[in-house]
């Protein structure tokens, strides 16, 4: 082995074992981008406060309104909601309550109660690091008051640096999870595969894992097919995936997040005719 | 001499007694910088030691988990070499019985050489050694780098080995080689120095790849059939082996899970945290083709085993097809992993998702996982799936690889070997119904923006090059057999089954899965194909098909699949008719050989009655059905063609329904009702047993 390759294994081999130490290591092969951490290394939420209290109130006058939320009526059966732009947010998503799947635009029915909404907001600093906010309003969709109850901020930890396809996976930890947060490049359609029911479609994916390593419940993959571009008629049949998923074996001090980012673009090829054969006749 | 004519020369440079005529006409006259080997010690000088010091040929290195470079301990069918700055690939082609030499840096093949037999792995010894299972002679081959710059080599000796010789590997302290059998059901050591026997450890059926764990304490032995591993003591004096159960669970949670949006609506929940376990309903799965293995460098400690997960359905109840059908996938890829100290798998490993409607392209599903390799600066695993014809590159340190899946590659047809060059950032595979080397780039090639953006196939760069290699000139196989080789292990072909198995699926290597399925007919135990056929009419367990193409076409309806064309099923049946069979022994001891003997007497004795129905040697059936009282719950009728007893001996469950999971069990329990051995002595029960595994 030549001097030069037995440095570049060196500095692989350190770059690696950096990497289980805590900091992330993303290998981006292109249309693939791989990153681990320990989960000691990604910051903790400060609190694990509910969202929301459990009282909601019954009723939300009118002229109540809070600025964070945009409220439309395309039709008068629904009301159309999404979270106002924030000039410093690449990626901004509203979602239902506690476990809903975070959507671009949240279309309710004015029959509901009041509902409690949460905004996901992205702010990356654009030195690596990121903060998630979560604000939580009650809403009242017969009304179109909101409240803003709540509001949360979490230091976030990049594993998958932003690379060429301006993709980036975050993550934080509270008491029992590891929440995974990718922003996409654009708005896509994805599913959590633990729940294949469930759709979302915004530019952040928000994955929620155990912290208990190697439960068949704690990794998630979710997978999203383009949506057809708003720039142009264009659609596009690829499809992306994010995987995240928490393991721990014997030697792993502690658990390892483990998270990948890859897009199904094709593969390629090229023939080399025979030379010859090595066979007489 | 011109250069186009000394190329051609080396391509005529045939081992054996041609080696010497290349060496002379000027074959690999040149010699690279290469690392001088040491001459053997004395101690080590046997009749296998190396006997030219100074070879031109290295064992290839990659990053190990301790921090080192070192090199490659795990056998294969492509093995990666240096030979000064040139980086060779020796393939070991198991169809001519040859090994190919390609140079990596010009893609030129250098040189062919015959192998002795059918190789089925290779791996390189510190001293450039390279040893080569040879399948079908029970024999392990060690040649030795002649000096010549094409890399070639000559034969040292050969190593006797238990049946079918496949996988192999090296312990990390360079001491101890093993070598896995497969119709053998043995891990056989060699001591490295000499290559003398050390020890033998007895396996369950069909083991196939090895690794050695990091401290040389233990082997793990993948097995094509059985849903476990084998973990052999390499220490301890009687080398135990442990069985790790590899059976997984199919998550199905379209079923009965209550999406949480609906939920949240109505109840108020703290803070976004892992919804509460939906009621998945886990469908177990048993594991199969279990053909390769790998161990992870980053992190390390992980043994990674590619495998598919199957659901044979319920066979209490009859189904519409081979196992549940009804739109469910009978067969999930899977990446078990194995914790390498604890030698427990990690849950999530073993749990699969049906996620085929989430797929763009279900075809290329790994169902037929064939090779393994990881890269070890990455941190991903490369696994060469036979049928779809891809190579699929996983996240190694995911706990459930399977799930986190980065990018595949399309090679060409039967990739059935893998090598990683880390340090040219490429993988090297062999793909064996093709006959070609693919060398797929793995660097940042393809996506440069978003996937938008990607070009056509044919317009993007090219990631893959395909070196076709050379071939005998009287290739035994013609093209109609060739067609049938790959329409069976075809993968994700609707006009064989709706769900995408193949018939490969079902009988790895045209031999058995050791699975019962559910059927419209009740239970059926997989039987083997591979020299089992001829003159066995009619088939299936009901003696339905009076011919194997009839037999196949029913097949093909019970699989759902929409059916082959005329040529195509002609195809098939040649293959099918033609596979190569498990090996037979052909020494044994005169106490062994008269214990036979005394069992055939038996056999074929009025009073055991075995050969009245299986006839002469187990092998001549009568084509009738018979009712030995064998009736399952579930099955259509009581009456059962009579099998074929050929290869039996590695073919266990037994009966339609697999109830027996011994031969043993078999002969004591159906005294009776199907022959008679209630008369027998112990010992001659031990002969008959003996006489019918030689079957």
């Amino acid at each position: 082995m030549s001097r030069h390759l037995r440095a570049a294994t060196a500095i692989s081999l350190l770059a690696c074992g950096a990497a289980i130490a805590g900091e992330s290591f993303a290998a981006d092969g292109g249309r693939t981008a791989l990153g681990r951490t320990t989960i000691s290394a990604l910051p903790v939420a400060p609190a694990a406060a509910p969202e929301a209290p459990p009282d909601l109130p019954k009723r939300i006058p009118a002229a109540t309104s809070t600025a964070g939320l945009h409220v439309a009526r395309p039709d008068p059966s629904f009301v159309e909601v999404t979270a106002t732009h924030a000039p410093d947010a690449p990626a901004e998503c509203i979602r239902l309550h506690a476990n809903g799947f975070p959507q671009q635009r949240l279309t309710l029915a004015p029959a509901h109660e009041v509902v409690p909404l949460v905004v996901e907001r992205l702010v990356e600093d654009g030195h690596g690091g990121a903060s998630l906010s979560l604000e939580t309003f009650h809403f009242d969709a017969r009304t179109r008051g909101s409240v803003l109850a709540k509001t949360q901020t979490f230091p976030l930890k990049a594993v998958v640096a932003p690379g060429k396809g301006d993709e980036a996976v975050y993550a934080y930890r509270d008491d029992a999870s590891v929440h995974v947060i990718w922003r996409a490049s654009e708005a896509l359609r994805w599913r959590d595969m633990q729940f294949p029911g469930s759709i979302g479609h915004c530019a952040l994916t928000h994955l929620v894992l155990s912290a208990s390593p190697n439960e068949a419940k704690s990794s998630a993959l979710a997978v999203g097919s383009l949506m057809p571009s708003v720039k142009s008629s264009r659609t596009t049949s690829g499809s992306v995936r994010l995987s995240a998923s928490i393991s721990k074996t014997t030697r792993d001090p502690e658990p390892v997040l483990s998270v990948s980012v890859a897009f199904d673009a094709g593969e390629r090829s090229t023939t080399l005719p025979s030379k010859r054969s090595a066979f007489p006749g | 001499m011109t250069r186009r004519a000394r190329s051609a020369m080396r391509g005529w440079c045939v081992l054996g007694g041609i080696a010497a005529l290349g060496a002379a006409i000027g074959c690999g006259a040149k010699s690279g910088a290469a690392p001088v080997v040491r001459a053997p010690a004395k101690a080590e000088v046997s009749a296998c030691a190396r006997t030219t010091p100074g070879m031109t040929v290295a064992p290839y290195a990659a990053p190990m988990a301790n921090g080192k470079v070192d090199r490659v301990r795990e056998g294969s069918q492509v093995v990666l070499a240096k030979r000064g700055a040139s980086t060779l690939a020796y393939v070991a082609d198991e169809d001519d019985g040859t090994i190919h030499v390609v140079d990596l840096s010009t893609m030129l093949e250098l040189l062919t050489f015959d192998a002795g037999g059918s190789p089925a792995q290779m791996m390189m010894l510190p001293d450039g050694r390279l040893l080569v299972t040879l399948r079908d002679r029970a024999q392990v081959k060690v040649f030795e780098p002649t000096g010549s710059a094409t890399g070639a080599m000559s034969e040292r000796c050969a190593l006797d080995t238990e049946l079918e010789p496949i996988g192999l590997a090296l312990s990390p302290d360079d001491g101890t080689v093993l070598v896995s059998s497969g119709w053998g059901h043995a891990l056989t050591a060699f001591d490295a120095a000499d290559l003398g026997r050390k020890f033998r450890a007895d396996l369950p059926r069909e083991p196939r790849a090895v690794v050695v764990s990091d401290d040389g304490a233990k082997a793990f032995v993948s097995h094509a059939v059985g849903s476990a591993m084998s973990v052999v003591d390499l220490r301890d004096e009687a080398h135990a082996v442990r069985t790790i159960p590899l059976k997984g669970k199919e998550a199905s949670p379209s079923r009965k899970h209550r999406l949480p949006i609906f939920e949240s609506i109505s109840k108020s929940a703290a803070i976004r945290r892992p919804l509460p376990t939906p009621d998945l309903e886990p469908q177990d799965r048993t594991s199969c083709q279990g053909f390769a293995l790998a161990k992870t460098v980053v992190p390390d400690g992980r043994i990674l085993a590619p495998q598919v997960l199957v659901e044979s359905g319920d066979t209490s109840a009859r189904t519409s097809g081979y196992g549940s059908v009804g739109g469910q996938a009978s067969e999930l890829p899977g990446v078990a992993v194995i914790d390498q100290d604890s030698n427990e798998p990690l849950a999530a490993s073993l749990l699969v998702r049906d996620e085929r409607a989430f797929r763009a392209k279900p075809e290329r599903e790994c169902l037929l996982p064939r090779a393994a390799a990881v890269h070890p600066v990455h941190g991903s695993l490369l696994v060469t799936c036979v049928g779809s014809n891809v190579v699929v590159e996983y996240d190694a340190a995911a706990a459930e690889p399977h799930a986190a899946e980065l990018r595949t590659w399309r090679v060409a047809s039967g990739p059935t070997g893998i090598a990683v060059d880390w340090a040219a950032e490429r993988a090297v595979v062999w793909s064996q119904f093709g006959r070609t080397l693919n060398v797929v780039a793995l660097g940042d090639t393809v996506r440069d923006g978003a996937p938008a953006e990607a070009k056509d196939d044919d317009e993007a760069d090219a990631p893959v090059t395909r070196i076709a290699l050379s071939r005998r000139p009287a290739m035994p196989k013609t093209a109609d057999v060739a067609l049938g080789r790959e329409l069976f292990h075809a993968v994700g072909d609707r006009r064989i089954s709706m769900d995408g198995r193949a018939c490969a699926s079902c009988h790895p290597d045209g031999r058995d899965d050791a699975i019962t399925w559910a059927t419209p007919d009740g239970p059926r135990q997989t039987p083997v194909l591979a020299g089992r056929l001829a003159g066995t009419a009619p088939y299936a367990w009901s003696g339905s098909g009076q011919s194997v193409k009839e037999h196949l076409t029913h097949t093909f309806q019970r699989l759902r699949g929409t059916g082959l064309g005329e040529h195509e099923v002609e195809s098939l049946v040649a293959y099918v008719n033609g596979m190569a069979t498990p090996p037979s022994r052909t020494t044994m001891a005169a106490e062994e050989r008269a214990q036979i003997e005394r069992g055939s007497r038996i056999f074929h004795s009025d009073a055991a009655a075995c050969a009245t129905c299986h006839g002469k040697g187990g092998a001549e059936p009568d084509g009738l059905k018979h009712d030995v009282e064998s009736r399952a719950p579930s099955d259509m009728q009581a009456e059962f063609d009579t099998p074929s007893l050929r290869f039996v001996g590695g073919s266990a469950p037994y009966f339609h329904d697999g109830r027996y999971p011994t031969m043993r069990a078999l002969l004591v329990a159906s005294d009776g009702k199907m022959g008679n051995v209630a008369h027998l002595s112990p010992a001659d029960l031990d002969a008959l047993e003996a006489y019918v595994r030689t079957l």
